[in-house]
């Protein structure tokens, strides 16, 4: 007999299976493919006056910097055990200090041995915390002589050691100095004094790891430059970063003439319009996925929330049948399954003109998209609970009144924010209400909104976006988020646009020669614009094709084809329904 | 995800697969050519034309696995195609190589995928969801205090997957506290001409109507606001440090506490952003003629409630409405003067990262506008305007 | 309460929600289980009743009270204007007393004020601005002061000769002088050093406190010093100034700007000081607890245990923690409901009184009797109580969840290391869960791992639970909930919170769950009959005492038809109880036996054997 638990177990991989992977209708997919592809392509429009301003060689973010931060910065990550990381030296801040120690460390001998032989003089002057400034003093001052004078002031104080006696420490003082003075800048100058000072100022505790850290440094002197060059850039010794270089590409990386520019742009244009009407959309799709990075990828300084949702949008309408609703593919399809009728029965081509088949990979789809959705709510309304601002509902103050973004830069609005404002109860009653409203939908959405909330809590995230577009100003984003609400809607509803967008049309009566190709032809046209199946077919032996009641075959289908009505001003439009 | 689980009767038939097949050759093939060139071809010149040839081959070979995804073959053309790529693409678009690598792993799963039975394609899928969305918490969390084993995961496994795919974001929108706006201040010293301020961003700046092209700009000061350390620094370095402070002598700002007064941008914003915005600047304005470029980054603080309605208190016996765009609400942090090739003008520098004061004059009284609607005379008038006297620059910045 | 039943949409969802009759049982349970800890809580408190609630305890009778009667409570107007920031008083005691003393010593009369302190209004109004100019002359004339008393006449003669000079040299004046000073025209300044010298009069006569005030003047922010002018100036005459005085002095704050005053608490330990009644009325409510348990006269008890478990609370306001809120949530919501409606004694005597109600009506219906021998009504009032513990639990679980996100501690996970190794509540001082933690600890990623489980867990539930419970999750969470307050109770040690938490989840347990887990179903058991004479009162009682104990109606009651004819029947003057295999027991054995053929008996049965009980038992019914 089976194990008491496997019951429960296959319960949660049927519902498993059910949740994911049941087929559903991709329309959803194709209505958000549009709306985004509408929103991306005029994002990408708004670049045109740009380009060279953000992607260009000499850009904000220069192609340079961008470049090497692309292949050179360091990531350092903790190892898997309880020891700490290698200790980051504590280095001066300011750069020309920085630079002064780094000097310093450049002109190290190759050997380990000799470097630290070079360092003694350090321990000898920090060695007593009350003689340190006298020591300091007179290293100084004895590094300031040129070295002939030190080497005979030191012979002269032998000889006056004949006469008064001097402690030999002193002796050797002056014998270690000399190995550090040569590594020094000359003194006097800051930077002597910064090395100095940096010895000086490094904790207890960090003296020896420092010492350490030179005496590790590479033997081979190439190699050392290398290291130390890196380290003063990215203020991370490169080896300890686990890893280097980011995994990421853009042609603005490499492009740098201005034409070769604008041809680009224009051909990721296209193809986001492509993508858009959903022409080739297996290929487009990817296409624009990559197009979109390459942007954001270029220029990290200037991307911002709707770049964002437009990486993680094209991301999954790349990986769904995203073209296998409302889009020109499916025409082409249609077409072609009347193609195949007129040739004789075809129960796939029936099933394709009856609509778009359900697949379980368009369930998949959705699924994720609704799933990284609740993410982002949960995130963002989680993430809000940790500043003491959404607690005390200042938050809603600072939205209101940031004239980065809000509206507050218009006067009739700031004279609305004062009149709220005289009556303070009123003004923490809307902050208040705007704080916890965005909190507790946030929070929420993602639990509710898989129980008969949901309908509530779309319209509460439409109210959001709303708001935050109209306050905040951010349109875009606000419009690209409610097109991924989208993926909650039953496609039952998104496939039944509402009267007042399309006009139901009168069914019509067409009359065609089956014998004639010509005739074929079109009536496989006509039939694939028909997607409310408003015609019907009589074969007959007849010289042209003609609609019962009507004259002129193209006008009147241009004007009652539901699909067709909307752009049949377009030019050439009537020439579709010529034979 | 092909044919998972929904019938496939219905489906249309396929496409002559000899057909497919030239076709993904030929895409195989333009990009083996551009491989070739890259091995025996001269090294120089023809680097466009590899990149276009490449390209094209990746984009025929996908045309060709899109209309017969269901067959081994069109998979592994397309797979030598992406393999080939890596060497079509030249050492001068390095970048494209990681597409190139990432292309090649799809096809490779894509044979992995055809030869799965159907349960082991539901459990795959299973594996990418949890994959996924493991990966998109450890993004999450990053901000805030990331778990030692989400910090291992990122660094291991997701960061080159959610870099590539750009997925590594928190979605901290105004989280944890919504922050204030910056601005960047560049003033431009010519050879010839009086000192010339460049302000970004300014609402004026954006021309499309859902001002996207302004939230960009918005974005470009706010690196550099946020951008900075704690400010741990070592003890002779801060006294040195603020002794150079007190030899300048523009005061310290009256209203702000000591301790936010002093800023170090962090290594990042040090070294490659304001250099990078600086040769920017440069190239926009004659950089020939330009002697150096003083850069502020701006905070643009909020104006409290109290403030805003003038409310009676103890510490001002004459309140003032303080608008949202007062000039007092804009708090300049001195990042140093710089050369247009974005490096350090070389020697000492005693307010650099230091806070420059923009009050109301004390006892004046300015109306309630916005700064960037005064007139220049009640401005010189009403506010002690540090900023202007540090940069030496005459010339009244106009309202941003 | 009845329900406009034929009321539709949002609304009739609501009076659903909120009052649709339903089965008191589950709030029965609870009161039960609530009852028990209560017992065992207060029991703990025999042992340091002094400590905790005697006149010299931890928190002091005295202090308590005047606490209770005086502590301040502050409160932001309507507008944005600030509340006027007080004067700070030193941190210092010996300073404070100082200072205090000072302020007590203020003249009495307004004009008195005026002349004597002129001088440090002067002061204070010119200093009051943040200017770094300004702050020199506030600090100057006040280290002014310091001098003044050590002036000798001869010094003083060449500080007047100076001042009255129409330009004095600067450093000719000892001591130094503020600027603004030496603006002013000689007759001024004359003035202004003598009121320097009345003002002298004014502070503390002792060189110590003399120091004192004034460092304590001297380092006041600019924006207090208007202030604290303005408090001399206007601080009412006599006693009440005396008594603004020493509140301030007491609780810092100024009885004249505080929104209210005192804490609206009670506590018979306020009050009961002595150890002898002090024993005696808290042996007085242990007793009510166990009352308030067996569910006897629960209406009363119940408003009885709530006050009485508030006084130990309001008491030790600085000895409390989780479980004594939960405690007083309980206790409160029980109240309301009707907690003795179901597994309770007064349940007990209900159906007692209801059979003895049928067998005097012999055979006639009696609804109400009927209705009660059925089981426990439903009622609205019960499904009311039910929904407010459930959200009431709700606000529980989602404040404490949502606060936890306000650190970054339990964002990286190293929360749950705190809740482990705390020596305090955890059981780290045991061999067993040291090594256990050691070895967790041994390989990194596996304990970071149990961190990311415990606190990522902790989160979810706490954040999810309020929205999870009303949906088809609920037995899942609800498991999740017990789960995680086990694991606080073992690993934390608050065992008594974990059990009071639990408790206080059981409101989410339909009642038909507990009536079939802890009562017995109708039907079960061996069938029994009586046949009793409703004319004899010895017989009814019985009948009645049977009936009320026996929950699954074991026995059917047949009316003795010869009762009809004979009264009192001269052959059986003993109603007779029939078991199952046909053998028949009458009075007082009857009762006994009948006991033992309960389902339930066979627990009970034992008291039987308790000397006396049978006795009793044939002494209620054997004769009338």
């Amino acid at each position: 007999m089976r194990p008491a638990i496997a019951e429960p177990l296959s319960i949660i991989g049927k519902a498993w299976n059910r949740f994911w992977f049941l087929p559903s209708d991709p329309t959803p997919l194709g209505l958000i493919r549009i709306i985004a592809g509408a929103i991306v392509l005029y994002v990408h429009l708004a670049y045109c006056l740009e380009l060279t301003e953000f992607f260009g060689p000499r850009g904000w973010w220069s192609q340079d910097m961008a470049n090497r931060e692309r292949t050179g910065v360091l990531y350092p990550l903790s190892p898997l055990t309880w020891d700490k990381q290698p200790q980051a030296l504590r280095l001066p801040e300011t750069p020309e200090r920085r630079h002064a120690l780094f000097e310093f460390l450049r002109r190290l001998p190759d050997a380990p041995s000799e470097r630290i032989a070079r360092l003694v003089v350090i321990s000898t002057i920090y060695q007593k915390l009350d003689e340190i400034t006298e020591r300091r003093r007179l290293f100084s001052e004895f590094a300031s002589l040129p070295i002939d004078q030190r080497s005979s002031m030191r012979r002269e104080l032998r000889d006056v050691g004949q006469i008064i006696p001097i402690p030999p420490s002193f002796f050797v003082f002056l014998e270690e100095a000399e190995g550090l003075i040569t590594l020094l800048a000359p003194a006097p100058s800051p930077a002597f004094d910064a090395v100095l000072d940096w010895f000086q100022d490094l904790p207890p505790g960090e003296l020896v790891p420092a010492l350490e850290f030179i005496e590790k440094l590479p033997k081979n002197r190439t190699e050392r430059l290398k290291v130390l060059d890196e380290y003063e850039f990215w203020n991370i010794d490169p080896r300890t970063a686990y890893a280097t270089g980011k995994t990421v590409f853009s042609p603005w990386f490499h492009l740098t003439d201005p034409a070769a520019m604008k041809v680009v742009h224009g051909l990721v244009l296209i193809v986001m319009f492509l993508f858009m009407i959903g022409w080739a959309t297996r290929v487009t799709s990817v296409l624009t996925w990559l197009a979109a990075l390459g942007y954001m990828h270029r220029t990290p300084p200037i991307m911002y929330g709707i770049d964002t949702l437009m990486a993680v949008v094209l991301f999954y309408l790349m990986i769904g049948p995203s073209g296998a609703a409302l889009s020109v593919d499916r025409l082409r399809a249609r077409f072609r399954a009347a193609r195949a009728l007129a040739k004789g029965p075809a129960p796939w081509a029936e099933a394709m003109l009856a609509g778009p088949r359900p697949s379980a990979h368009a369930n998949f789809t959705l699924r994720l998209l609704q799933i990284h959705f609740c993410f982002i709510y949960a995130a963002s309304g989680l993430a809000k609970l940790k500043g003491v601002t959404w607690w005390n509902h200042t938050a809603g103050w600072m939205a209101l009144v940031n004239p980065g973004f809000s509206l507050v830069y218009r006067h009739w609005f700031e004279s609305l924010v004062l009149m709220i404002a005289e009556f303070r109860p009123l003004l923490a009653l809307i902050t208040g209400g705007f704080v916890v409203f965005t909190i507790a939908l946030e929070t929420t959405l993602p639990l509710l909104i898989w129980t008969r909330l949901r309908p509530l809590m779309i319209i509460g995230s439409v109210c959001l976006h709303t708001g935050i577009a109209i306050l905040m100003g951010l349109t875009p984003f606000g419009l690209l988020m409610m097109t991924v609400l989208l993926a909650f809607f039953p496609a039952a509803v998104l496939r039944r646009p509402p009267t007042w967008i399309i006009r139901p049309g009168e069914s019509l009566t067409i009359r065609y020669d089956p014998a004639k190709p010509d005739h074929q032809r079109l009536i496989a046209r006509i039939r694939a614009l028909d997607i409310a199946s408003q015609v019907t077919l009589q074969p007959m032996t007849i010289a042209k094709v003609s609609v019962v009641g009507k004259d002129d075959l193209a006008k009147c289908l241009c004007r009652s084809l539901v699909l067709v009505q909307a752009v049949y001003w377009l030019p050439g439009m009537t020439r579709v329904f010529k034979a | 995800m092909i044919g998972m689980s929904d019938d496939q009767s219905l489906a249309e038939p396929a496409p002559d697969l000899n057909r497919v097949l030239w076709l993904g050759a030929t895409g195989a093939a333009f990009t083996a050519i551009a491989a070739l060139v890259g091995v025996m071809g001269p090294t120089t010149g023809l680097d466009g034309p590899r990149v276009v040839l490449t390209l094209l081959g990746l984009i025929i070979a996908g045309a060709a696995l899109s209309q017969l995804p269901g067959s081994r073959p069109v998979w592994g053309l397309f797979a030598a195609a992406a393999l080939l790529a890596n060497g079509g693409f030249p050492a001068t678009w390095d970048s494209f190589r990681v597409v190139a690598g990432v292309l090649f792993g799809a096809a490779l799963l894509g044979l992995l995928w055809l030869t799965l039975p159907a349960r082991g394609r539901l459990v795959s899928a299973t594996i990418f969801v949890f994959f996924q969305f493991l990966g998109i918490a450890t993004a999450i969390t990053g901000p805030h205090g990331q778990p030692w084993l989400f910090g291992q995961l990122w660094g291991r496994l997701y960061r080159p997957y959610l870099q590539f795919t750009n997925l590594d974001n928190a979605y901290n929108f105004f989280c944890p506290d919504p922050g204030p706006a910056f601005e960047l201040w560049f003033c431009i010293y010519y050879a010839d001409r009086p000192p010339e301020w460049v302000i970004v961003p300014r609402r004026a700046d954006s021309f499309d109507p859902l001002f996207s092209s302004y939230y960009r700009r918005i974005k470009i000061p706010e690196m550099a606001g946020q951008g900075y350390e704690p400010g741990f620094i070592l003890q002779s370095e801060a006294i040195s440090i603020r002794s150079e402070r007190d030899a300048v002598m523009i005061p310290r700002h009256p209203e702000q506490v000591a301790n936010r007064q002093f800023r170090i941008p962090n290594n990042f914003v040090q070294r490659m952003l304001i250099p990078s915005y600086v040769q920017h600047v440069a190239a926009d304005h004659d950089p020939a003629a330009i002697r150096g470029i003083s850069v502020y980054v701006v905070t643009h603080d909020y104006t409290t409630p109290e403030q805003f309605v003038a409310a009676r208190d103890a510490k001002s016996q004459t309140p003032r409405r303080i608008t949202p765009d007062d000039p007092s609400t804009y708090l300049p942090f001195y990042l140093g003067s710089y050369q247009a090739d974005g490096r350090l003008l070389p020697g000492p520098d005693g307010l650099r990262w230091w806070m420059i004061p923009i009050t109301a004059k004390p006892g004046a009284a300015p109306p309630p506008v916005y700064f960037r609607e005064m007139k220049k005379a009640d401005y010189v008038n009403f506010f002690n305007d540090f900023v202007e006297i540090h940069a030496g620059s005459d010339g009244y910045r106009k309202g941003p | 309460m009845n329900i406009p039943s034929s009321s539709t949409g949002l609304n009739s969802a609501w009076s659903r929600f909120w009052f649709q009759p339903t089965d008191p049982s589950t709030l029965g349970f609870m009161r039960i289980l609530l009852g028990l800890l209560l017992l065992y809580i207060h029991l703990a408190y025999c042992l340091d009743l002094q400590a905790f609630f005697g006149p010299k305890a931890y928190w002091g009778t005295d202090v308590a009270n005047r606490e209770r009667k005086e502590s301040p409570a502050t409160l932001s107007n309507w507008g944005w204007e600030p509340v006027q920031p007080l004067i700070s008083t030193p941190q210092l005691p010996e300073q404070r007393v100082a200072v205090f003393d000072f302020l007590r010593h203020i003249p009495t009369t307004k004009a008195e004020r005026e002349s004597k302190f002129e001088y440090l209004f002067q002061t204070l109004e010119l200093g009051s601005r943040g200017l770094p100019v300004v702050e020199r002359n506030y600090q100057v004339a006040m280290a002014m002061l310091f001098s003044l008393p050590d002036l000798d006449d001869a010094k003083q003669a060449r500080m007047l000769a100076e001042l009255s000079k129409n330009a004095p040299t600067e450093k000719n004046l000892k001591p130094s002088v503020p600027d603004y000073v030496l603006t002013m025209s000689p007759s001024e300044r004359l003035k202004w050093w003598n009121s320097a010298q009345t003002f002298l009069t004014a502070l503390p006569g002792n060189s110590e406190n003399f120091t004192l005030v004034i460092e304590w003047l001297q380092g006041l922010r600019p924006n207090q010093r208007q202030e604290l002018a303005k408090y001399i100036r206007d601080l009412p005459v006599g006693e009440e100034g005396q008594r603004i005085i020493e509140y301030f002095d007491t609780w810092q704050n100024d009885p004249r700007q505080i929104y209210s005053k005192g804490r609206p608490i009670f506590s018979i330990w306020l009050h009961v000081t002595s150890p002898a009644s002090m024993w005696f009325f808290h042996i007085m409510f242990l007793v009510i607890f166990a009352l308030f348990t067996l569910g006897f006269c629960t209406r009363v008890t119940s408003v009885l245990t709530w006050l009485a478990a508030l006084c130990y609370i309001h008491r030790m306001q600085y000895v409390l923690f989780g479980m004594d809120a939960m405690m007083s949530i309980l206790l409160f919501y029980l109240m309301i409901a009707p907690s003795g409606a179901a597994l309770s004694v007064d349940r007990l005597i209900a159906r007692y009184r209801a059979t003895k109600a049928l067998a005097r009506a012999g055979g006639k219906r009696v609804a109400w009797a009927e209705a009660v021998l059925a089981g426990p009504q439903p009622s609205a009032i019960a499904n009311f109580a039910v929904r407010l513990f459930q959200i009431h639990f709700c606000f529980i679980y989602l404040a404490s969840g949502l606060a936890k996100l306000k650190g970054s501690m339990w964002w990286n996970t190293s929360a749950a290391w705190l809740i482990m190794a705390n020596p305090e509540f955890c059981p780290v001082h045991y061999e067993l869960y040291e090594n256990a933690l050691h070895l967790l600890a041994s390989y990194r990623p596996i304990l970071q791992l149990v961190f990311m489980i415990v606190s990522y867990f902790t989160l979810v539930l706490e954040i999810s639970l309020p929205f999870l419970i009303w949906t088809r999750m609920r037995p899942f969470v609800f498991i999740c909930a017990v789960f995680l307050h086990t694991g606080i109770a073992w690993v934390m040690g608050l065992t008594c919170f974990g059990l009071l938490m639990m408790t206080l989840l059981l409101c989410y347990v339909p009642a038909s769950v507990i009536r079939n887990y802890l009562t017995w179903p109708p039907g079960a058991g061996s069938k029994m009959t009586l046949q009793y004479s409703s004319r004899s009162r010895s017989q009814v009682r019985l009948a009645s005492f049977l009936r009320a104990l026996d929950f699954s109606n074991q026995i059917t009651l047949v009316e003795n038809p010869r009762s009809k004819l004979y009264d009192p029947d001269p052959l059986d003057a003993h109603a007779q109880l029939t078991l199952a295999d046909g053998k028949s027991v009458r009075g007082g054995d009857a009762a006994a036996e009948a006991i033992r053929n309960f389902v339930h008996g066979s627990k009970f049965s034992w008291l039987l054997w308790v000397p006396g009980v049978s006795l009793i038992l044939n002494a209620a019914f054997r004769r009338a």
